[in-house]
């Protein structure tokens, strides 16, 4: 089977900084991999690379066995670390922009993720709250049916009952037979969704393997393993 | 590209609006106001004429802000939309501003032929058009709309290169590199053309050319020049839009 995101030996720098570094990964359809890593360990810019954002210096990244391009944008939904949305938009808006721009957006799961987040139509977009703005993001990834969903930092600044709010959506309105990536650094409210992790550090995998034999193996749960590992690092 | 284009209108609607209904109220005070002082028509004449010069040039402002914009947003780089649709998106946008005011124009001309003014302003020798002697007159109704486009697709694919530079570098102060790269760019094209291909012009970027001295000269350029001007700026436009989708993709750093 191809893999829906394949990364072999990529490398990226801004100027002399390392962002990733021979970088190789692979994610299987119907997974959900939490992409973990402390800040500036090289998640967003991974996640850049596989939504076709920024172009690697060398190695290969593959989408579905394609390079990435206008095709895999159109398969892959990134929700980026800031808003989307442009500035002038209400969120009838964005979600229409949406609609006009990918083949893949679902009008109906849409609205059913506008009821479930709390959200408006005729809200503006910016004068929303932190969490609010979050749900929004996720509600405009998820309202496409894509084959691979890139979520980078979904819950970062946003309280906890927001947090469990968007993960409670994540899991309710993801398409089953695609693959999710989700990039974060606060891990205990979120390691229950993972089916698999990867754990990033100086652009470099440091720790990759299934979650649930992770925590067997190890007798932690994938926070405390996390903890320890970038502990050593 | 159409879909890119509506989004930028929605976004520029109350700038667009707002603008256009300026313009035509200068435009009516100049006019109307104007009659009331006893301005001279050619006084009238020569600000009306200028009111449209800083029409254009805010127009290519929005236009040129609009591209900016584009090619470094997450929200319209992560599109599934060859980088070429947005400069072609933003050349709609030119043109359709652009007709725009030449519909206005059109209108205000049509209004200055019913009134006599248009010969009241040649009896004042305020307006002169030199250059299209020789020309017949279908050749002015095609020769005209096509070197105001060609003069427009020109500028412009120079004007995204230049905005596609500078939004790729990682500088201080890189709006100055891109607006020197731009004029050093015409400079360059105009002294080619001049060396190679029998002077077409010495301005910035070749075209219209407008002199505002004490008569409203209006010179069209390029209508009488070779096929081999146009061949060299042809391969100009096609570098300059081939070298912006290049940095558009590799390049231009996303907000």
């Amino acid at each position: 089977m191809v893999p829906l995101l394949e990364l072999q030996s990529v490398s990226k720098a801004y100027g002399k900084k390392t962002a990733l570094l021979d970088l190789s990964l692979s994610v299987e359809p119907g997974r959900i991999v939490g992409l973990l890593g402390s800040n500036g360990s090289g998640k967003s810019t991974l996640m850049q690379i596989a939504a076709g954002l920024l172009h690697p210096d060398s190695g290969s990244v593959r989408i579905r066995g394609q390079l990435p391009g206008v095709r895999t944008k159109g398969a892959v939904s990134f929700m980026p670390d800031r808003p989307q949305f442009e500035s002038w938009m209400t969120i009838g808006d964005a979600l229409d922009f949406q609609r006009d721009f990918f083949a893949d957006y679902d009008a109906d799961k849409a609205r059913r993720m506008l009821d479930f987040m709390k959200l408006s139509r005729r809200d503006k977009a910016f004068s929303l709250s932190k969490g609010m703005g979050e749900r929004l993001q996720l509600t405009l990834a998820l309202s496409r049916k894509a084959s691979l969903y890139l979520l980078d930092e979904p819950i970062g600044g946003v309280d906890p009952v927001a947090r469990d709010h968007i993960l409670d959506a994540l899991v309710e309105f993801y398409e089953e037979e695609s693959s999710v990536v989700v990039s974060t650094h606060l891990i205990s409210d979120i390691e229950r969704i993972f089916d698999e992790i990867v754990m990033i550090q100086g652009g470099s995998v440091i720790m990759q393997g299934d979650a649930e034999q992770l925590r067997m193996a190890s007798g932690k749960s994938i926070d405390q393993l996390f903890k320890e590992v970038y502990a050593e690092c | 590209m159409l879909r890119l284009l509506k989004y930028d209108l929605k976004r520029d609607m109350f700038m667009l609006l707002g603008g256009g209904a300026a313009i035509v109220l200068l435009l009516l005070a100049i006019e109307i106001g104007g009659r009331y002082w006893s301005m001279e028509a050619d006084v009238r004449f020569v600000l009306t004429v200028l009111t449209y010069f800083f029409a254009g040039g805010g127009m290519l402002v929005i236009v040129c802000t609009s591209f900016r914009k584009n090619i470094g947003s997450i929200s319209r780089r992560l599109l599934p939309v060859h980088s070429w649709t947005y400069i072609a998106s933003a050349g709609l946008y030119a043109l359709l501003t652009g007709i725009c005011l030449l519909v206005l124009g059109i209108g205000q001309l049509f209004y200055y032929w019913q009134s006599g003014l248009w010969e009241e302003l040649k009896g004042l020798g305020a307006v002169n058009i030199k250059g299209l002697e020789w020309l017949t007159p279908p050749l002015i109704w095609l020769g005209i709309p096509f070197t105001l486009l060609w003069a427009v697709i020109l500028g412009l694919s120079a004007l995204f290169l230049a905005i596609t530079l500078t939004e790729s570098l990682r500088v201080k102060a890189r709006s100055l590199v891109g607006v020197f790269l731009f004029f050093a760019m015409g400079s360059l094209l105009s002294w080619i053309e001049n060396a190679f291909f029998g002077g077409r012009g010495t301005q910035a970027i070749p075209g219209i050319r407008v002199e505002s001295q004490s008569v409203m000269d209006l010179r069209i350029q390029g209508l009488d020049a070779g096929w081999a001007a146009f061949v060299f700026e042809a391969v100009v436009v096609v570098l300059c839009i081939w070298l912006t989708i290049k940095l558009i993709d590799r390049r231009v750093q996303i907000k």
